[in-house]
């Protein structure tokens, strides 16, 4: 009986939010939006964030770290059994001497791809931020305040659309510079008073890896400290496995194939580069466009479904982008296992 | 679920898309600029092709290695 109260109201709930408090569908945006100005640089919604994912870890670092002790406690328990529990996993993969080395970078984008997902799923992204004309005929009407000196705009309870008439009219709230005139849309400028306007919002936070030069980023780094490792356990044997030129230089005729093969391991390595990127960059991105659009469709309780999904796809992702930094370091540092080395690397494993 | 070593397999499907197309664009890109068309995307293609497969071959071949120790791993 009771669970059918639960379902019945869960359902209702659903109808009336289709039904009376469907907004107009979000815009979605690529590229994300300049915030502010700090000196010559522009300051990006994800890198405002990822600034304060970063300062969250070194808080947790701070305040678990001095209090490491032999029987961990509290806080800095939790914190050495995330730590240990990832440890193991990557002993369990690469064995105990490349995991010592290795876990220091992996375990960091762990967590900093993990907790930027997390704090992405935050409702305060996407809803505050500052206020922007929009661009096309249909738009949505959105509100203005200010609070402690700065502007800002968000979404009201029950948004409504206005047809601004054949594109040619944007309204801005006060005190905001026309950007469209500048960038060329042309569109004649006209203010309201009630503090609310047509246009979209800049939002001040959005998840870190909705930016593509935020998981590019990483991959890069994930790349150079590869080779890294790679030039350090081989030394200049590490480049044969990209130039092979010995037997070749030989005269034999399935030389030709050793070089081709070392050209594709060469490409591989910057293929790999790319794939991590759009990996991570397009499941995230993704994963905020179907909140929003359900949020849009449906107000309320079905994105609660999705939130679920995107928490464990936050996960994996994490866990994706470092496991796989792990595994290519591995083989970056074993000996390359040509047909006739088999038992060489066989016995290495 | 974690320990397990196919979870060294979850990039083989995006690696063999990116490692397809990004070539090919960039062949595309490389034609239009020294006005080549089309070789370059065909030779990018072509290079995209052998390098996806080969990396997918040797993602698997070292998942294979890891499952079936090498011992009676000669088939591989």
């Amino acid at each position: 009986m009771r669970t059918w109260l639960i379902v019945g109201g869960v359902v209702l709930l659903m109808i009336v939010g289709f039904v009376f408090f469907q907004g107009p569908s979000p815009p979605i945006i690529v590229a994300p939006e300049v915030v502010f100005h700090w000196g010559g640089l522009n300051v990006t919604n994800t890198m405002f964030t990822s600034w304060i994912v970063v300062g969250l870890l070194v808080l947790i670092a701070v305040i678990a770290g001095p209090r490491m002790s032999v029987v961990p406690s509290g806080f800095s328990g939790v914190v050495e059994a995330a730590l240990s529990a990832f440890f193991d996993m990557a002993e369990n993969v690469v064995g105990e001497r490349n995991a010592r080395k290795f876990f220091p970078l992996v375990a960091t984008i762990f967590f900093f791809i993990l907790l930027s997902n997390y704090i992405g799923l935050l409702p305060m992204n996407n809803i505050v931020g500052r206020p922007e004309p929009g661009v096309g005929d249909k738009q949505a009407v959105l509100q203005q305040a200010s609070f402690a000196g700065i502007d800002f705009a968000y979404i009201p309870l029950n948004p409504t659309e206005v047809d601004t008439g054949a594109g040619d009219q944007i309204l801005l709230p006060e005190g905001v510079e026309a950007h469209g005139a500048e960038s060329g849309h042309g569109e004649a400028i006209e203010r309201t008073t009630d503090g609310t306007f047509s246009g979209i919002i800049a939002p001040f936070f959005r998840s870190v890896m909705t930016d593509v030069n935020a998981p590019l980023a990483i991959a890069i780094f994930s790349f150079v400290f590869v080779e890294f490792w790679g030039f350090q356990a081989l030394g200049f044997g590490y480049l044969k496995k990209f130039f092979n030129f010995g037997a070749i230089l030989r005269l034999r005729p399935s030389g030709l194939i050793d070089v081709f093969v070392g050209i594709l391991e060469l490409m591989s390595e910057f293929i790999r580069m790319v794939s991590f990127t759009f990996r991570l960059f397009g499941n995230v991105f993704a994963g905020e466009v179907l909140l929003l659009m359900m949020s849009f469709l449906v107000p309320f309780v079905l994105v609660v479904v999705f939130y679920g999904l995107e928490l464990f796809v936050g996960l994996i992702q994490a866990f994706v982008f470092a496991m796989l930094t792990l595994v290519f370091a591995q083989m970056a540092v074993t000996v390359h296992g040509d047909d006739h080395q088999e038992e060489e690397t066989g016995a290495a494993h | 679920m974690w320990n397990n070593p196919a979870f060294a397999l979850v990039g083989i499907g995006s690696y063999l898309a990116v490692s397809i197309v990004l070539p090919t664009l960039l062949g595309r890109f490389l034609d239009a600029r020294y006005e080549t068309d089309p070789a370059l995307t065909l030779l990018g293609l072509l290079l995209g092709l052998a390098a996806g497969l080969y990396g997918a071959y040797r993602q698997l071949r070292d998942f294979l290695r890891r499952a079936n120790p090498p011992s009676n791993g000669r088939g591989s």
